[in-house]
């Protein structure tokens, strides 16, 4: 049973490698996902039946004190996850190779290497191995864009977590855990999106790539990595006391930026990133808490139902000639009826998402004002995604103006897969998994009775809401047309009153506020602003050849020493 | 060409053979210059086996590139020089065959080269005659000091690994050795005969010039330097990290600036210089052993990019090139650090022993780290963009043992095994017995983790 446990960890691993040497118009791609997710529901089972198992491949380094070895662990809460992720991983797949044919066998390959990044982060046991899977995931990113767009500007960023990765490990080995942790959890919020990196990391560069691909690295297997990196390090964070409250406040801070951008971007590519990142903001915040369970549920839903809206919305683009804004994808609900109602089932899962993470997560032992700000930001996840379903379903239906592909068998195959698998993991995973996990010492869910209500309520009321107030915006009404009262109430006229007056100018401000305060820290302080000052502290020591700025440099200091004199002396 | 297959060839066994022993093997040994201790002592262990396979790569590369007879007449003269510098077992007979690599690329440069080659030619060997005058002085002061202390004179590594160095000829040794190291490796800012060599040397030139001359320096700074001055190295330790921080970081600043790719490349050689010098202040085998895969890392990764970098002599642009973007791309990623490319094992060992012996006073190489990484992201945007000349298949193969074997240190890196430390802790140990070295020093080599 050891051998054959260890052939399939390395079969699962050297299937994407050489998917991604040898693409063959991505039907190697297929054949790889295929095997690494059977071979990881294999190695789940395995891990359920058998103790944890681990392995070395090879001796990396030696020292007379240390050894780094490349090994892997088949450990069961990774693998679990691994064999789901690797399930919707194959779906993605099968969307990508039956309706997205024309894609060339780079972006085959790509995909095939952050496939191999999310076997190895699944399966490593070492350090080295594990930073070997994050930088592989980096590698993969630097394909996101087109060069003009994220070579020279965000693509680097994504190097500022594997330097940190790095610095924590090497603090880590030489015994400074303090500075080790905060190195990491600054890694995680970087492969994960959040504050204080920019929240739309994963789509700044999205110039080529498709939905199935931003779905796979940015959704999937990016926050991936930064969980199995928090819960490889969860003994030191926890160490360490004020580390988990800065989870918890980096979390609650970046969902709340997050959801409250997206409510205004009409790009659905950039609502995706905003979500992507206020979700993984929640999860981190649960880790904080120390509800494990509720973070990996939180995780697997978000991811799957991200899959889901990206490969609907990603075959409404095409139809729709390329455009991503959430109208286009409305007025082509009766020309693809199926892929509507995935973007719509996806969207609702991600709203509700955060109120059932929520539910798992109260035990009694968190303070309430926590359970507040989550039920405030479940409300607005429902309000936002409620946006995006009145945006689909209310506005008439289009003439069919646009000349699109039909869609194919395989597309509507992975659309329902996905979705049963999105739906599966809403209504199941938190019956036995999570049960499972409870079991491995993760907090306890209970105490929910006085508070179930809360996320769920504030959920259907921002739905409620957001249906009256834009179906009201998109009619197009005067505001002076006289109505009787009873139009009035049937039309929702008061609701929508009460709900403009009370809420929706604080929150369409904070909206753009917090839009452009993320712009500007992302493209601004970071990219423009950090480019500009590194240049031009470079150029100031470049100028050392010519000898004149040691001219200077020796003047500044004869004044600072003059200065300090002067002060002495007083 | 042929000449530098086959040497290639014999270099690939002779690591093959020698493995990573740190004994020597082939060893040659006559004496030379008697009443001085210096012998024509060769021999190869496991450290200069694999520097010899990476600098016989780069020439043959840089043989097949060469246009005329008369390039080809000095890259072979360079090439015996370098060679010699690896195998030499005699600290005179290194700083002799790195004279003999040195001049016949002054020469080339200065009469077959391109923009500013008086320039450039004049700025390289004054930089390498004053580091030679030097190491040379070093050389020799070691000899007096011998014969003072009543030893029988030599200049062997095993004899300059064994005696007791006294402290305050360990202070003057190490004052040259640095600077001749600075000088010759163009560690910033004594980098700017760089700036103006790449520009002005054709590509061969400039290849020897990043994957033997630059490796060779800092091979004597491990092999000789280390065991004649390493209590003065431990003592002034604290002078040394703030020293090299600032030439990395202003190195790794400089390359944001600057626009010219060719000017860049020297600057990222230098970066990669000042790396080695770090690990080799941290005086921790993590460090030494970092220092070692850099060295030789390094000097084949930047070698291929410098193959790969337009330049005036190559004519008009005819169609895009894809071997030669996937050759940038790979080289511009193993210097940013990606695991598996060649450099990683060196970074992530010297920033190991770095925080081991200096603590947080090491954070700003991280910024370093960062800031080569967006150099790297950019240089190969700038680069991969235009259609460029056409280099022909065969170089594009040549390099490719570069790249595998820069990729088998990466993968690999007990390939490359520095054994010297136990001999320069042997010389800490006594000096703590006789001579009363500083604490710092004796601490921090004899509590050096895997060390035994």
């Amino acid at each position: 049973m050891v051998i054959e446990v260890k052939v399939v960890a390395l079969l699962i691993i050297l299937a994407p490698l050489l998917a991604a040497l040898v693409p063959l118009r991505g039907y190697s791609f297929l054949g790889a996902a295929l095997i690494a997710c059977v071979g990881s529901v294999f190695a789940a089972w395995h891990s359920l039946v058998e103790p944890a198992y681990s392995f070395d491949l090879y001796t990396w380094l030696a020292s007379e004190t240390r050894r780094w070895t490349f090994s892997l662990t088949i450990e069961t809460q990774r693998v679990a996850l691994l064999s789901l992720l690797n399930s919707v991983a194959f779906i993605l797949a099968i969307y990508a190779l039956g309706f997205r044919r024309e894609v060339a066998g780079r972006d085959f390959s790509t995909a095939a290497l952050v496939l191999l990044g999310l076997q190895i982060a699944g399966l490593a046991a070492s350090d080295i191995t594990f930073f070997l899977s994050w930088s592989v995931l980096a590698f993969a990113a630097l394909w996101c864009g087109e060069q003009k767009d994220g070579w020279g500007g965000v693509r680097p960023l994504d190097r500022i977590g594997d330097v940190l990765l790095i610095a924590g490990v090497v603090l880590l080995l030489a015994g400074f855990a303090r500075g080790a942790v905060y190195c990491v959890l600054l890694a995680i919020c970087n492969r994960m999106g959040l504050l204080p990196f920019p929240l739309e990391l994963f789509n700044a560069a999205s110039g080529r790539c498709r939905g199935w691909f931003f779905a796979l690295l940015g959704d999937l297997v990016s926050p991936f990595v930064a969980l199995v990196l928090f819960l490889r390090y969860r003994a030191q964070i926890a160490a360490q006391v004020e580390a988990l409250d800065i989870c918890i406040y980096i979390g609650l801070a970046t969902s709340l930026a997050a959801v409250l951008a997206s409510l205004k971007v009409e790009d659905v590519r950039r609502s995706f990133s905003l979500t992507a990142a206020g979700q993984m903001g929640l999860v981190l915040a649960f880790m904080g808490v120390g509800a494990e369970m509720a973070a990996v549920f939180l995780f697997a839903l978000h991811g799957i139902a991200k899959a889901l809206a990206r490969v609907a919305a990603d075959g409404m683009a095409l139809a729709a000639g390329g455009k991503w804004r959430r109208r286009e994808f409305g007025l082509l609900r009766r020309e693809l009826p199926l892929f509507s109602a995935a973007f719509c089932l996806a969207s609702l899962l991600l709203a509700l998402g955060p109120g059932f993470a929520v539910l798992w997560m109260w035990d009694g032992q968190q303070p309430i004002w926590l359970l507040g700000a989550l039920a405030v930001l479940t409300f607005l996840y429902s309000l936002q995604s409620g946006a995006v379903l009145v945006r689909v379903f209310s506005l008439p239906r289009a003439e069919k103006t646009h000349a699109f592909p039909a869609p194919e068998q395989a597309s509507h195959i992975a659309l329902i897969g996905l979705a049963a698998l999105a739906i599966a993991a809403a209504v199941a995973l938190p019956h036995s998994p999570l049960n499972w996990l409870k079991s491995t010492g993760a907090a306890s869910a209970g105490l929910l009775a006085p508070f179930a209500f809360v996320p769920l309520a504030a959920g259907v009321l921002g739905a409620l809401l957001s249906w009256l107030v834009f179906r009201g915006v998109e009619e197009g009404e005067s505001a002076l047309k006289t109505n009787s009262w009873e139009q009035c109430l049937v039309r929702g006229y008061y609701l929508r009153d009460l709900y403009e007056v009370g809420a929706a100018h604080l929150l369409w401000s904070l909206a753009r506020w917090s839009r452009d305060v993320n712009t500007a820290l992302s493209e601004v302080a970071l990219t423009k602003g950090g480019s500009l000052l590194v240049r031009g502290a470079g150029w100031s020591l470049a100028l050392l050849h010519n000898g004149r700025v040691r001219c200077y440099g020796a003047a500044a200091l004869a004044g600072v020493v003059a200065l300090l004199w002067g002060m002495v002396k007083e | 060409m042929a000449c530098g297959a086959f040497e290639a060839a014999l270099a690939l066994v002779a690591f093959f053979l020698v493995g990573a022993d740190t004994l020597p093997h082939f060893v040659v040994h006559y004496e030379w210059i008697p009443s001085l201790g210096i012998a024509f002592y060769l021999g190869l262990d496991g450290l200069s086996a694999a520097l010899l396979l990476s600098i016989a790569l780069v020439y043959m590369a840089a043989l097949y590139a060469a246009r005329e007879r008369g390039e080809c007449l000095a890259l072979l003269c360079a090439a015996a020089g370098s060679i010699g510098a690896v195998v030499a077992r005699d600290f005179f007979l290194y700083c002799f065959f790195c004279e003999l690599a040195v001049w016949p690329l002054c020469l080339l440069v200065a009469l077959r080269g391109g923009l500013h080659r008086e320039s450039a030619a004049v700025q390289f060997s004054i930089h390498s005659l004053l580091g030679g005058a030097l190491l040379l002085f070093a050389a020799v002061s070691a000899v007096s000091q011998q014969r003072q202390m009543g030893v029988k004179a030599s200049l062997a590594i095993e004899q300059i690994a064994g005696v007791s160095w006294p402290l305050s000829f360990q202070f003057t040794a190490l004052v040259a050795c640095a600077i001749a190291f600075a000088l010759r490796s163009s560690i910033f800012p004594f980098h700017s005969w760089a700036m103006t060599w790449h520009r002005a040397a054709g590509r061969s030139a400039s290849m020897v010039v990043v994957g033997s001359v630059l490796p060779l320096s800092a091979y004597g700074l491990l092999r000789y330097a280390l065991p004649l001055c390493a209590d003065a190295l431990g003592a002034w330790q604290a002078i040394a990290l703030p020293l090299l921080i600032a030439s990395i970081t202003a190195a790794a600043f400089s390359l944001l600036a600057e626009r010219d790719a060719l000017r860049q490349l020297a600057l990222v050689a230098s970066c990669q210089m000042a790396w080695i010098a770090l690990g080799i202040s941290a005086l921790d085998w993590h460090g030494l052993q970092g220092a070692a895969i850099i060295a030789i890392g390094s000097g084949a990764v930047v070698a291929v990019l410098s193959c790969l970098l337009v330049r005036s002599e190559d004519g008009v642009a005819d169609s895009e090139q894809p071997p030669r973007r996937w050759g940038i791309l790979w080289a511009v990623l193993a210097l940013a650090g990606l695991p598996g490319l060649g450099l990683f094992p060196g970074y992530f060992l010297v920033g190991l022993a770095g925080v081991g012996q200096w603590g947080w006073w090491i954070a700003p190489l991280a910024l370093a780290a960062l800031l080569c990484a967006v150099w790297a992201l950019r240089f190969f945007a700038q680069m991969g963009r235009s259609h460029e000349p056409y280099l022909g298949r065969s170089l594009y193969l040549l390099l490719l043992p570069l790249v595998l074997y820069s990729c088998a240190i990466g993968l690999y890196p007990s390939l490359i095994r520095y054994g010297e430390l136990a001999a320069a802790k042997e010389v800490v140990a006594t000096d703590r017995d006789n001579e009363g070295a500083p604490a710092a020093a004796v601490d921090s080599l004899s509590s050096l983790p895997g060390v035994p």
